[in-house]
């Protein structure tokens, strides 16, 4: 007889445990693998969605920099909401490059201001026909105020812009379908049937970036061309000179704008941070309703592992009689029946992030933003499965390791 | 000489709601090394209770039960499965292999619950299976074989860790005749080898090989001749 007080099962129990449930899960491979797979879809959906929310928040922050960040306040002209807004803003000039003289005397806190109009579609074309762009007419300090950079560029000067030049800056997809062959700069883009010079490419970090389709050009040569004495202003960007100043420069902000419109509020006004904050409420929620539909899938992938260890349970109870009387601890049963659900849950999990991983690889050109996963994530996805397995495995392991041997063999 | 199992006024009852039902009354009892003993007795006599008791896998309601002079009554569950599993080979009726394992694998089970080494247990394995003629026969699956091919891997699995004691439970109940003598042919020469076996068995030319032999009949059991 093996003496006793040699190594007991206690020392080497979970080594042995894994085994057994190993062998147990290969010889129902079908059952495994369609148990796991509620796992699998469980998980691979909530990285996937996660992925994807990740990606958005990164392209806000990404267009909030764009924007000029926390500094720049924006306006815009207001839409009217009622009948009576319709009728009171009809009082109003609305949004007006004039105003922006009248902002620089007494707004203060500002250091630059960037007035943009917008201009019409169908009023850009190359010599071919249109071209798909998004025209806007701005001053020089649009480069300064929103940290824009150019990819390739001739040389041009703050004069020639400022002195309302014929030139324009255009976006890497408008450069390809004016000349897909060779650089567009020093082609010629027609604006109102007027040519315009192309001097500089926009960086960008995608086709979806905003500015891969925009057509910049002087709005002093805009204003020109369009022979308007004080047009509307679509936009109307402002720089506080510091962060401390934002407060008083926004209010100040809008009780002059009020006073120059003669007390009618037509003109919002927001900070990019307003803007931030809003994208970042819409992903959240995004997050929490996905968040939410993966969490069912994954409920439903752990009520299928307790279900299937259930009727495991049942199916073996004899062996586990057999099993207790040729000397196996309650404890081994317990750890082997948690194994199984574990490993089931837990290669489900994994699986599962590997398929989480795909929306990154293979959507990142598609989408306006780039889906992508940090190893928390994936490290979140394996424990939430493992956390399913055990709860879903704590059961039927109890149950196992409480089989009492005698009615065991009976059954 | 210390006995290999030994009982001392073991008693046993089930109850049914508040009222005890006495299934054994004082059992005295005891089995020297390498002895042959057989138990036989018909059907609600207690036998299947006292096979229980003595296989540690239920638990007297008093007495004394000693195994290898090891008071057992007071073992918590844990030191009775490390009992089981070192001391008591079992022979069920129906043999009990399990059914998604070889053959070699069902016998290596209990040595794996031992703890020993991969390579010993092979080993070990590999003899049991030899000395009882199923060396071709390892990598089959229960059902892949014959009832008495089925039954001598039980035996061998209960063999295979050395136990102090053999105990077996009807060992030919399942078996036809030509198989039954194969199985009490192997029995007897586990005996002449010094192996200590217990059959419990209702069949009177089972019991009549065995070298000790008890009658148990409403809970009282006595030796016969």
């Amino acid at each position: 007889m093996i003496p006793f007080g040699a190594q007991s099962v206690a020392t080497h129990g979970w080594l042995l445990a894994l085994r057994l449930s190993v062998l147990e899960l290969r010889s129902h491979a079908m059952r495994t693998a369609i148990t796991g797979a509620a796992v699998l879809f469980g998980v691979a959906a909530l990285l996937a969605m996660s992925s994807l929310a990740r990606g958005m928040e990164d392209n806000n922050k990404r267009l909030y920099l764009q924007m000029g960040g926390a500094q720049v306040l924006q306006m815009s002209a207001k839409s009217a909401t009622s009948q009576a807004e319709q009728s009171l803003f009809s009082k109003s000039q609305g949004l007006r490059l004039s105003d922006v003289a009248l902002l620089k005397l007494s707004v203060p806190e500002m250091d630059a201001w960037v007035p943009e109009m917008e201009m019409g579609r169908g009023e850009i074309r190359s010599a071919m026909g249109r071209l798909r762009a998004r025209g806007t007419a701005s001053s020089w300090e649009r480069f300064d105020v929103l940290g824009i950079e150019l990819d390739t560029s001739l040389p041009f000067t703050e004069h020639a812009w400022e002195s309302g030049e014929a030139m324009a800056v255009i976006g890497p997809e408008v450069a390809k379908s004016l000349s897909p062959t060779e650089s567009p700069l020093g082609k010629d883009l027609i604006v109102l049937g007027i040519p315009l010079r192309v001097v500089g490419i926009f960086k960008t970090t995608s086709k979806f970036d905003q500015r891969s389709f925009e057509c910049m050009v002087p709005l002093n040569w805009y204003r020109k061309v369009q022979s308007k004495g004080d047009p509307p202003l679509a936009l109307l960007r402002a720089r506080v000179r510091s962060l401390e100043e934002i407060p008083s420069a926004r209010e100040r902000l809008n009780r002059e704008i009020l006073a120059i419109h003669r007390g009618i509020q037509d003109v919002d006004l927001s900070t990019n941070d307003d803007l931030l904050e809003d994208s970042r409420k819409t992903v959240e929620t995004m997050s929490m309703v996905t968040l939410l539909i993966a969490m069912v899938a994954l409920l439903s992938g752990g009520v299928g592992i307790l279900n299937i260890q259930l009727a495991s349970l049942s199916a073996r109870v004899r062996e586990l009689g057999v099993c207790k009387a040729l000397g196996a601890p309650s404890m081994l049963l317990f750890r082997q029946m948690l194994l199984e659900s574990l490993l089931v849950s837990g290669s489900g999990g994994l699986l599962g992030c590997a398929l989480g991983i795909l929306p990154g690889l293979f959507l990142g050109d598609k989408l306006p933003w780039k889906p992508h996963l940090t190893v928390t994530d994936l490290a979140m996805g394996v424990a939430i499965s493992l956390g399913l397995g055990t709860l879903a495995g704590l059961l039927p392991a109890i149950r196992a390791a409480r089989v009492d041997a005698v009615e065991a063999m009976r059954a | 000489m210390t006995p290999v199992l030994e009982t001392r006024q073991l008693r046993k009852s089930y109850f049914l709601g508040r009222e005890a039902v006495p299934v054994l009354h004082g059992i005295d009892f005891s089995l020297e090394r390498g002895q042959y003993g057989a138990i036989m007795g018909p059907s609600g006599s207690g036998k299947s209770t006292l096979l229980n008791i003595l296989g540690c896998l239920d638990r007297a309601t008093s007495g004394q039960y000693l195994v290898e002079g090891r008071e057992v009554l007071t073992l918590s569950e844990n030191d009775l499965a490390d009992l089981r599993a070192r001391a008591i080979g079992f022979v069920f009726q129906s043999f009990n292999l399990l059914p998604r394992l070889t053959l070699s694998q069902n016998v290596e089970l209990p040595l794996q619950y031992l703890g020993i080494s991969r390579g010993q247990r092979r080993k070990m394995v590999a003899e049991t299976l030899d000395r009882l003629g199923l060396g071709d026969r390892g990598h089959h699956l229960p059902l892949e074989v014959s009832g008495g091919q089925r039954q001598r891997a039980a035996i061998a699995r209960a063999l295979v860790k050395k136990p102090a004691i053999l105990l077996a439970d009807e060992p030919t109940g399942n078996l036809d005749s030509t198989t039954t003598s194969e199985v009490l042919e192997l029995f007897d020469e586990l005996h002449r080898e010094g192996n200590t076996i217990l059959i419990i068995t209702h069949e009177h030319d089972v019991a009549i090989r065995a070298q000790r032999r008890w009658k148990i009949f409403d809970g009282n059991m006595e030796e016969t001749a």
